[in-house]
């Protein structure tokens, strides 16, 4: 017992360090995180006050075993029970702040009823994860159960037993025989206590509200189905980005778009890298998708052209649509950095695929006044 | 009066006992290495048959029908006679059962590791399997009815409702679910096709957990609970209630599992309506256990096996709240395909099944052999190990489910996606491990009563038979005046199997005849189109790696997952799809719509090695679809099979199949050799890319999102 003991011990630990090492890198960049914020909120605090409930249960009742039993080694359960809730603590401290610290702005879509479900079934479970950790605590009485502990006087009288057991419309111990139906099944008896009366009042309720359920959602149609839900959703996004549209200033697209300067060059360069080299290579010299160091090119290759191949992808040669993905301002910064690759030549460059790409004097427009002043 | 004299058979009981604890020590073993395959995906080893895609079946029917179904069957070859006062009716159909079983679990692991299943969550065996199955289960029944008709015991107890009830409803579930064309000696296709599919499907695996992990073992919490505590049942009246009432609403809760999808909404709404009333009949039977603790609290702190079974008890109440709460379409919208459903099983299979296990274990082991548990203090450890495996399994899974929740819905400002999946997947690794630890521990605990139980049954002498008597049932019977109304089903046992049966006929008819009969349940889409018989292929190696494992093909109407995944899933997209791949988890990105997506190249090089694709990935390799040559043999029967269940390939189209799967597999050869790839086109690989390519092309998709 003792050595498995140790060993799981030991791995758990050894995790510990572990885990705070792959939080770390796993944070997710909080440049511009939009989290339903009080939801998460919610969240967050009650998941971490269960964990710290179970913490302040098992260290009020350590220190009180180990009051009683000064001499002898800690109990090997509850240092377990010690190290996991430990754990479980500093962990979800490590796995939360990020989220908590970084300027969340407050989404407003999620729905005020969806949000007072979402609150009551977190409140629900915590209160039955609370009541699960009572009868941990009442198990980790019996283990020094003779140790007697001195009676509390509590502020104000309540007698909960006399609460629960009329609740329940016990039957006294004593008078158990007279509900005893007289059956035994290889020695079993059976009692004919009354269901609980806030049994039946719940289970009448359940069935009120699974009809009423029904009545709204496919009767009279008031509840509104999961198609009309989604378009809410999207009109209420579509609302919100045109607002947001209007708030920004510059809003390229494709028409409108030019070559950046040098730091948005790297800008777009940092994005390639996270993004996009696993298709075109570390250098853009290509790969599963073509080469783009090159001067030809498969859709054109002019910074309109590129903004807009990246926006809305060719899907049928695999290049994805990454207007979900990034912001206009982010697809022409990786547009402008892909068009300052052309001519750098890296090893292992893919054979050039398309038309040979001249710049014409339109495409490139914008990209030297002294372009455009040769012109006239 | 007089007497007879017989014994009980105690053989069975013992046989089933090792079966439950060597099964459940495999299964669980088979869970954990699962679950450090998640966070380490080296643990996949690029063999095939150590593949998480196969090994997460594995894990799941081994637990489900060899750890659990071997716990009911030493539950009931324990009960049934003691409770009906005469021996099993018969010693060889005993014998047939127990080998059979065995050998169906022996079976059924060596089939799914290769790659034989059906592709149907906790229902993957094949049909030669199925079949037997369907047999072992008549011989189980015959047992179980021959015994109940050569009673001594008027009335039947509650336990043995809860059996009788289990038992016609596992037949019915098994026998509808089952239904397939097969194609080969290890190869068939379910007879429904996609919507239809699912409802069967998940009509199946809801009451899978219904009638094989609930009812059968809340007989068996009737039996041992008084037993090992030596009180009275609470109120057999609330025995009454809960029994019916649980067993004719559980089965109407089966779409429950399909909100948001393509199901008629109707039946997402029965579903929902149904997992509602469901929560007082669940509790009813928590309620029955624990208040039959009334008066004997204080030996269960003294009483390991009490100690179990308490826990397992209010496990089981907390699952059955939470299921309910589940299935309230807004909180599925959350927890549907994510480690929230996988916490909520778990608190119900760890806490319920095996602490319930666990106490039948320590009580019977004993009795069995005649001797005091070896080590009581030994098992309080084990209670101990135990339920710090539950809490560490949950918890993460729990905080997993929320954080990766609110990463996969958060858009930017200005209305993209803030997270990729991949930044989702790296996020929940870590408590991937927290989770393998905690599924570590518990089994720890399992070791440990393996050692106690061996331990105890070397210090005892086994009991083979035990010898009773009890005067036979009399030919008339008059039941006293003033007899509750419910005594009479309760001594006309094929009464109650036919009241049960109707009982939980209704739900299920009520909800799939519409379903299939009605057309405008699942409209039809003009462009949707027969897979080629290259892709046919590659989707049945799709299903052979267990790809629903972890990626789901059913894309929800929600803004994230639209601009996520792409348009969301249509009931008419899948009217081809024997059987149905719709997923339950995603471990993985959602598949629906990923015909097109990337080029054929990018699949390629992402099935060898996906860390050269995506960064961060934890899918295993699959280095064994680069060498296996695809099996065109089969093309010709599949082709057959596909027809016979109503799929329009016309007639005459198998003699030119395979010249058609050549040329598109050459195509794609072609393709892979443009990005200077150099693979032979008769390779596993290139049907399984056919396949991947074609996904979600059957209706045009505007994936360009509100703001073009």
């Amino acid at each position: 017992m003792q050595p498995i003991k140790k060993i799981a011990a030991t791995i758990i630990l050894s995790c510990t360090a572990f885990l705070t090492q792959a939080q770390d890198t796993s944070k997710p960049s909080p440049a511009h995180s939009v989290l339903d914020a009080d939801t998460m909120l919610v969240v967050c605090i009650g998941l971490l006050a269960i964990v710290i409930i179970s913490l302040a249960n098992t260290l009020l009742f350590t220190m009180k075993y180990y009051k009683s039993k000064k001499q002898q080694p800690l109990n090997n359960n509850l240092k377990a029970m010690m190290l996991v809730a430990c754990i479980l603590v500093g962990f979800s401290a490590m796995a939360e702040t990020p989220n908590l610290v970084s300027n969340t702005v407050v989404n407003e879509t999620g729905t005020s009823a969806f949000r007072m479900i979402l609150y009551i079934i977190v409140g629900l479970e915590m209160i039955v994860i609370f009541l699960f950790t009572r009868l941990i605590k009442f198990f980790m009485r019996g283990e020094y159960a003779h140790e007697a502990v001195p009676a509390r006087k509590p502020l104000i009288h309540i007698d909960y037993k006399k609460i629960w057991s009329k609740l329940n419309r016990f039957k006294p111990l004593e008078e158990e025989a007279s509900i005893d139906t007289g059956h035994s099944y290889d020695g079993i008896h059976e009692l004919n206590n009354v269901t609980p009366p806030w049994f039946k009042v719940a289970f009448i309720l359940s069935i009120f509200f699974a009809f009423g359920y029904m009545y709204r959602y496919q009767i009279a149609k008031t509840g509104p189905s999961q198609e009309e839900e989604y378009k809410t959703e999207m009109a209420e996004a579509q609302v919100q980005h045109e607002a947001y549209l209007k708030s920004q200033k510059s809003n390229v697209d494709e028409n409108t778009v030019v070559m950046l300067d040098a730091a948005g060059i790297a800008a777009g360069a940092e994005l390639f890298k996270s993004n996009c080299i696993a298709c075109h290579g570390n250098k853009g010299q290509g790969g599963v998708g073509p080469n783009l160091t090159d001067e030809y090119w498969l859709h054109n290759g002019g910074i309109k052209d590129v903004f807009k191949s990246i926006k809305y992808g060719w899907k049928e040669k695999g290049m994805q649509a990454w207007q979900s993905n990034f912001s206009p301002e982010e697809i022409a910064q990786l547009a402008s950095f892909v068009k300052s690759l052309k001519g750098s030549k890296p090893v292992g460059a893919k054979d050039p695929q398309g038309e040979l790409y001249v710049e014409t004097k339109d495409s490139a427009a914008a990209k030297t006044p002294v372009d455009s002043a040769s012109k006239k | 009066m007089e007497l007879q004299k017989f014994t009980y058979d105690n053989r069975m009981p013992r046989n089933f006992a090792i079966a439950t604890v060597v099964w459940g020590a495999v299964g669980m073993l088979v869970g954990v290495i699962a679950a450090f395959q998640l966070a380490f995906p080296a643990l996949n080893f690029g063999l095939s048959f150590t593949t998480f895609g196969r090994v997460r079946p594995l894990h799941t029917n081994a637990v489900i029908f060899a750890f659990v179904g071997n716990g009911i069957f030493t539950a009931v070859y324990y009960s049934l006679p003691r409770l009906l006062k005469t021996p099993m009716w018969s010693n060889r159909l005993s014998k047939i059962h127990f080998w059979g079983w065995q050998l169906i679990i022996v079976a059924a692991a060596i089939t799914l590791l290769m790659g034989y299943t059906s592709g149907k969550e906790y229902a993957e065996l094949e049909w030669p399997i199925d079949i037997a199955i369907t047999l072992i289960w008549v011989v189980f029944g015959i047992n179980m009815f021959g015994t109940i008709l050569t009673r001594r015991e008027r009335h039947l107890y509650v336990a043995i409702w809860f059996f009788i009830g289990s038992w016609v409803t596992v037949a019915l579930l098994h026998i509808v679910n089952s239904f397939e064309y097969p194609v080969s000696l290890f190869k068939s296709y379910s007879w429904y096709a996609g919507v239809q599919d699912a409802l069967v499907q998940w009509w199946y695996g809801h009451n899978a957990v219904a009638f094989f992990l609930t009812t059968p073992y809340l007989g068996l919490m009737y039996y041992f609970l008084p037993k090992a505590a030596e009180r009275p049942i609470y109120s057999y009246r609330l025995s009454i209630v809960h029994f019916w009432s649980l067993i004719f609403l559980y089965i109407w809760a089966g779409p429950h599992h399909l909100l948001y999808t393509a199901l008629p909404g109707w039946a997402q709404s029965l579903g929902t309506a149904f997992s509602i009333m469901l929560l007082l009949p669940s509790w009813g039977g928590m309620i029955n256990g624990l208040f039959t603790l009334r008066g004997a609290w204080d030996k269960v702190r003294e009483n390991p096996v009490l100690k179990f079974f308490v826990v397992a008890v209010t496990c089981y109440g907390m699952a059955t709240f939470e299921g309910p709460m589940l299935s309230l379409k807004n909180v599925n919208a959350i927890s549907h395909y994510s480690d929230w459903t996988i916490a909520h099983v778990h608190v119900g299979a760890l806490g319920w099944n095996g602490f319930l296990t666990f106490g039948m274990l320590y009580w019977l082991v004993p009795k069995l052999f005649n001797t005091k548990l070896y080590s009581t203090k030994l098992a309080a450890k084990h209670f101990w190990i135990g339920t710090l495996g539950i809490i560490l399994y949950a918890i993460p899974m729990y905080w997993a489910a929320f954080r990766s929740y609110f990463m996969m819905k958060a858009f930017t400002p200005s209305g993209q996606l803030q997270y990729q999946f991949i930044d989702v997947v790296q996020t929940v690794v870590p408590f991937y491990i927290l989770r393998a630890i905690g599924g570590t521990i518990y089994l720890t605990g399992v070791f440990v009563m393996v050692y106690n139980l061996v331990k105890t049954a070397k210090q005892g002498s086994f009991v083979a038979f035990e010898h009773a008597e009890a005067p036979a049932l009399e030919k008339q019977y008059k039941a006293p005046s003033g007899s509750f109304w419910h005594a009479v089903i309760e001594r006309k046992p094929i009464m109650l199997l036919t009241l049960s049966l109707i009982v939980v006929a209704i739900g299920g008819m009520v909800e799939m005849i519409p379903t299939f009969l009605v057309k405008s349940n699942v409209p039809s889409i003009a462009s949707a189109k027969p897979y080629t018989p290259l892709e046919l292929q590659g989707r049945d190696i799709y299903i052979r790696e267990g790809c629903y494992n972890c990626h789901s093909q059913m894309i929800r109407p929600f803004r994230y997952e639209v601009a996520r995944y792409g348009e969301y899933s249509k009931a008419g997209e899948f009217v081809y799809d024997h059987p149905f791949q719709w997923g339950s988890k995603r471990t993985g990105p959602d598949l629906a719509r990923e015909g097109g997506k990337y080029p054929d190249s990018w699949h390629f090089n992402h099935m060898l090695e996906p860390v050269s694709m995506s960064p961060g990935s934890i899918m295993p390799n699959y280095p064994w679809l680069y060498d296996n040559k695809l099996d065109v043999g089969s093309t010709n029967s599949k082709i057959h099979a596909m027809r016979k269940m109503g799929v329009p390939y016309p007639d005459g189209y198998e003699s030119i199949a395979n010249t058609e799967l050549l040329a598109q597999a050459n195509a794609i050869a072609d393709n892979l050799k443009k990005d200077k790839i150099d693979v032979k086109s008769d390779k596993e690989i290139i049907a399984l890319i056919a396949y991947l390519q074609r996904l979600g092309k059957d209706i045009k998709t505007d994936t360009t999102n509100y703001t073009k």
